[in-house]
């Protein structure tokens, strides 16, 4: 199985990292408060292992965005949140005031436009490190188990997480990126290639 | 004049071009380098550091906790915050703490900025 070295997969975690530092602070503005961090996890795994994990992380129960990229790699961005906080996040971002049943209504649209900040300030971040460009789709609204968010991922996926919290809130949320086999190759030699110039 | 530098930073990534950058301005420097706060705290013992930079977002303790400490043990050192949460509250909290911020990613720039000020 393909191997990421220690060198790529602390290069790697560093530019995954200053992403979400970068979308960090683009939410923090949005939602008027700190958010904290976690260390960026990487790993090269079984598409069954997220699942399971997500599982566990999300009580299964999950509201998100999904978001197609491709250029020198392709593969999916996800930001996710246990179902029952999202709402809580959309009530933040449009105000409490507003009913719940006006607030179901915005939560497709709101987790949308935080889905596309936060992944876009990522992946931005991430293609201006490499030098390379990314494409991104339009985000899509997700919900379900993570095994309907996962369908259609490869069996190997290179599975880069992150996990943010509102902190006066405690609305956890968790970014995710999710590559295959062959986009794999085409990062590492595009990491290669920055490592070489340092 | 020759200087010590300390680079604290979980990764080696960052602590390799910071090393790159500054043994390009400052080639006779001393530079120490640690992967974690923990780490940090025990290769300076017994030195005299003039410079440090360091991450703000490792694992065990943070950066800032960190330079508070090693503010205290080296009175006259210019410390920096290097770090990729740039959030206003957490540069608000840098800067109450009497520490520069610098936002990464690094750049020859910021970093030849930084030392030869």
């Amino acid at each position: 199985m393909l191997e990421l070295s220690e060198l790529e997969h602390d290069a790697l975690t560093e530019l995954f990292n200053i992403g979400m530092g970068l979308a960090a602070s683009s939410l923090s503005q949005m939602v008027h408060e700190e958010i904290k961090l976690s260390v960026p996890h990487i790993k090269l795994t079984t598409r069954d292992m997220v699942v399971k994990l997500l599982a566990e992380e999300t009580d299964n129960s999950i509201s998100g965005i999904k978001q197609y990229f491709s250029g020198s790699f392709n593969g999916d961005a996800l930001l996710l949140f246990p179902a029952h906080k999202s709402m809580e996040l959309v009530r933040v971002l449009m105000g409490e005031t507003l009913p719940l049943d006006a607030l179901t209504e915005f939560e497709q649209e709101a987790l949308s436009e935080v889905g596309n900040i936060i992944l876009n300030a990522c992946l931005g971040s991430l293609a201006n490190s490499l030098h390379i460009e990314i494409a991104y789709q339009l985000p899509l609204f997700v919900q379900g188990g993570s095994d309907d968010l996962l369908d259609g991922s490869s069996d190997i996926i290179l599975f880069l997480w992150v996990n943010f919290t509102l902190m006066e809130k405690d609305i956890k949320g968790y970014v995710v990126f999710l590559l295959g086999m062959d986009s794999i190759t085409q990062l590492q030699q595009q990491i290669a290639i920055l490592l070489r110039e340092i | 004049m020759v200087k010590t530098l300390l680079i604290v930073d979980d990764s080696k990534m960052s602590r390799m071009m910071i090393k790159a950058i500054v043994k390009e301005y400052c080639p006779d420097w001393n530079i120490i380098e640690a992967g974690s706060g923990e780490e940090a705290l025990t290769v300076v013992e017994g030195k005299n550091i003039d410079i440090m930079t360091l991450d703000l977002n490792m694992p065990g303790m943070d950066g800032l906790t960190l330079g508070i400490q090693l503010q205290k043990q080296y009175p006259s050192a210019k410390i920096s915050l290097l770090t990729a949460n740039i959030q206003d509250s957490v540069r608000e909290r840098v800067d109450a703490a009497g520490i520069a911020f610098i936002p990464k990613p690094i750049t020859e720039d910021k970093i030849a900025q930084f030392v030869k000020e």
